[in-house]
């Protein structure tokens, strides 16, 4: 999968969760950071990257839940792109 | 001839009654609805009246006297000159022999020995509590093995539908929720108090870890398990008479995966920093979310914490998990940043004001109070 590929569908289920919790993430942009936007809660973003890990066949390691990693769609798609395991 | 009146039984759970006024004398003459005593048990007063005309031929107690329920009060008869019957014939009529029956506290009694009504000596009409205490202490007896507790089944209505096997989370939420009803002696209070300063403590932790998940729940959670180490009795339960007081905190955690509801347990929380905790129950969340949670995982919690923050509830009173006294209660502040903390707490071990003190502390972060890791 493209870079645009895997950037729209992080998109949709970062907008998918957020409309679940009744918020709206329309207007979250993939530069933004995911965990600061409000679009979704603590739980939601705990559900994001458990389907993020299994989406992409990532076993992410502790550490590399931070900010700086992981903390808005493009890093999300940046760090597929490095540690995705090919099928 | 001669007619028992005998003692009345005030309520099923009082197999005597104490006598406080004897209204007639012997040889007196009395008619239908007469008062021949008064009677008392530590729960109410009742008048015996005669319940036919004659003579009072022999009183058999006095005032004062503990009187066997069923058993003879005075003599009546047709003349002043009868002879009252002997002794031996007063119990004449009152059934005396094993089986005839047992008061109420005596068949609590019973079944909970596990005994037959017949094998227990009895004296009066009645077999009593005391009577059946007597019994086992003086036969060494020690309870059967406590069943392992069942759910009270209510009798289903009548209407068509199936049954269903519960899942290995359902038969433990069942026995969680079957501890609590019938071991834990809970209590409910809440404290409202200021939810910014944590907000903000958990923001600055956040940030000088670079943290991609909001550490407040856990950061709460961690408050708890140290106050656990300063407050003995938090980590403690009741074994049989004895209290039992746990030498390492593990601290539950409830975590919501899809429709399961998990509690996740970090063990010897005690002996973690901040830091460790954190990603401890960040590791437990994610493995509850992934379904692979080992068992040790999910038992053994002395402690325990629970946030309904993701749903906008007013109130969340939650059940006692097996063997922990206390599991505090969060949810979301409001907008202009006040909120509640509620605990449940087993009686048996703490007061509400003890759960009271704890909600207190436990409501403000250790910049305030001086105690757990400063953020960096």
């Amino acid at each position: 999968m493209k870079n645009e590929g895997i950037q729209a569908a992080i998109l949709a289920k970062v907008r998918e969760l957020s409309k679940s919790l009744g918020r709206d993430a329309h207007a979250l942009k993939t530069s933004d950071v995911i965990p600061t936007s409000g679009v979704l809660d603590s739980a939601g973003l705990m559900e994001l990257m458990i389907w993020y890990e299994t989406e992409f066949a990532l076993s992410i390691p502790q550490e590399d839940f931070t900010l700086e990693k992981l903390g808005s769609v493009d890093q999300m798609a940046a760090y597929v792109a490095v540690h995705s395991t090919p099928a | 001839m001669s007619r028992a009146i005998r003692t009345p039984r005030i309520n099923n759970n009082d197999d005597s009654v104490r006598l406080t006024h004897v209204a007639v004398e012997v040889g007196a003459e009395v008619r239908t609805g007469d008062l021949l005593a008064e009677v008392e048990t530590d729960k109410a007063n009742f008048s015996v009246e005669s319940e036919e005309a004659g003579f009072v031929l022999a009183i058999c107690h006095k005032p004062g006297d503990s009187i066997a329920v069923g058993s003879v009060l005075l003599w009546l008869g047709d003349s002043p000159n009868e002879k009252a019957p002997t002794n031996e014939a007063v119990t004449d009529g009152a059934p005396q022999t094993a089986g005839t029956g047992a008061s109420l506290k005596a068949q609590l009694l019973l079944r909970q020995w596990n005994l037959d009504e017949a094998v227990v000596p009895r004296a009066g009409y009645r077999l009593t509590a005391e009577e059946v205490e007597r019994y086992v202490q003086s036969k060494g007896l020690t309870l059967p093995a406590a069943a392992a507790p069942q759910a009270v089944i209510d009798e289903l209505p009548v209407v068509s539908g199936k049954t269903q096997d519960l899942n290995p989370q359902e038969r433990g939420m069942l026995r969680s929720v079957l501890w609590h009803r019938d071991s834990a002696v809970p209590g409910y209070l809440e404290l409202q108090y200021d939810a910014r300063p944590w907000a903000a403590y958990a923001a600055a932790f956040q940030k000088s870890h670079k943290l991609m998940f909001d550490p407040l729940l856990s950061l709460l959670a961690f408050r708890l398990a140290g106050l656990a180490r300063e407050h003995a009795l938090l980590n403690s339960t009741v074994d049989g008479h004895s209290r039992y007081l746990y030498d390492h905190v593990n601290l539950g955690f409830t975590v919501q995966a899809g429709t399961t509801l998990y509690m996740v347990v970090v063990r010897n929380a005690e002996t973690m920093t901040e830091k460790e905790f954190v990603d401890k129950l960040l590791a437990l969340q994610r493995a509850a979310m992934k379904k692979s949670l080992r068992p040790e995982e999910t038992t053994g919690a002395t402690l325990a914490f629970t946030s309904m923050a993701r749903w906008p509830v007013a109130r969340h009173i939650p059940i006692l998990p097996r063997h922990v006294s206390f599991i505090a209660a969060h949810v979301g502040a409001a907008a202009d940043g006040s909120s509640t903390f509620g605990a449940t707490y087993d009686h048996r071990v703490l007061t509400g004001f003890d759960a009271a003190q704890l909600l207190r502390e436990l409501s403000r972060p250790p910049e305030t109070t001086g105690q757990g890791e400063e953020p960096k």
